[in-house]
């Protein structure tokens, strides 16, 4: 049980009903682990938002695990060639539940650039082949996007953020000096 | 002494000095051009990996009834080496595979095959490299037109 009182009083939820899924979405939202997985370009531009200068970590998300048995979220960074839609429903398939998925790029969401008739190599869009939760627009998306969509799943899994008192957390008042 | 000027004159001895012709490096981005027949490849691949060169890439162009495939060697070198390998046979005859030679002809010769076709013989595992294990078509002929057999979707772009 979580200790409410730690909590601050307009953080407090006034019923405390589903309060194991509550904890648990606050907790797995702010410790979300993708996967190490990037089939494009725009995985360069993922790397970037794992690196020191857009620091995914600040979130709880930078830690990119090599195995998809031990990530929560895959993000889709790049196309998918009809060639790596198999591979890539292995991967999904291979990750513990709950699991979510950011399309990351036009590619991804969409197709993209590879969008025109009767092409033949690519897949239009990862939502063709997986659920996903989180579409983050852009060819790259800046690693600020990604940040984005990153908080936009944290909020998903914490009622819109109402939650997510890590989030909201500010430094406690210092009492004052006399 | 250059790489180049080394080896000029065994080539043009070995394989004949009318299959050879020197190139303007700043224009084509290779020094020798050197068209050979297919018998003779495996020879030839033999005697420049013995020179210390490397496969660079393998393409082919799609000449109607004839298939030319290239094939590009590079040496570490100062100035830098690069020898074109032209070979032209008629399509659906199959090339002695380079890969017992040179592993990295391996996955080289696959997309040669994937996209053009072309066979070769004596490859240990020629598949599908780039397109998915089922497809029908190598899409770089020139008489290859898509369209929704080949699992192409259609896409009207028009705007309503
Ligand atoms: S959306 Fe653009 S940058 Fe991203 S994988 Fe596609 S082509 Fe590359």
């Amino acid at each position: 049980m979580v200790n409410h009182s730690l909590l601050r009083p307009e953080l407090r939820p006034p019923v405390q009903m589903a309060l194991l899924d509550d904890i648990l979405g606050i907790v797995r939202a702010n410790s979300l682990w993708p996967m190490t997985f990037g089939i494009a370009c725009c995985s360069i531009e993922m790397m970037a938002a794992g690196a020191s200068r857009f620091d995914l970590d600040r979130f709880g998300a930078g830690v990119f695990r090599p195995s998809p048995r031990q990530s929560d979220v895959m993000i889709v960074a790049g196309t998918i060639s009809k060639k790596m839609a198999p591979t890539v429903l292995t991967l999904y398939e291979q990750m513990p539940a709950p699991k979510w998925v950011i399309a990351m790029g036009n590619c991804a969401i969409s197709g993209g650039p590879f969008v025109y008739d009767k092409q033949y190599a690519i897949v239009n869009g990862t939502d063709v082949i997986l659920p996903v939760d989180v579409y983050v627009p852009g060819c790259p998306p800046r690693p600020e996007a990604l940040i984005q969509g990153f908080l936009e799943l944290q909020d998903k899994l914490t009622k819109g953020g109402k939650t997510n008192f890590i989030r909201h957390f500010k430094r406690w008042p210092r009492k004052e000096q006399p | 002494m250059s790489f180049l000027e080394d080896i000029t004159p065994v080539l043009a001895q070995r394989f004949g000095v009318e299959n050879l012709t020197a190139q303007d490096r700043a224009r084509h981005g290779y020094d020798l051009r050197l068209a050979l027949d297919q018998e003779r490849l495996t020879e030839l691949v033999g005697l420049l990996k013995e020179a210390g060169c490397y496969l660079e890439y393998i393409t082919a162009v799609d000449q109607g009834q004839v298939l030319e495939l290239l094939y590009f060697f590079g040496r570490y070198d100062q100035p830098p080496f690069r020898l074109q390998v032209k070979v032209a046979m008629p399509k659906g005859v199959a090339v002695p595979s380079l890969a017992g030679i040179i592993r990295a002809a391996d996955w080289q010769e696959r997309e040669v095959f994937d996209m053009f076709g072309q066979r070769f013989a004596g490859h240990p595992d020629l598949r599908r490299i780039l397109l998915s294990e089922d497809a029908d078509f190598h899409p770089l002929l020139k008489d290859f037109k898509p369209g929704p057999e080949h699992g192409g979707e259609v896409v009207n772009l028009e705007r309503k």
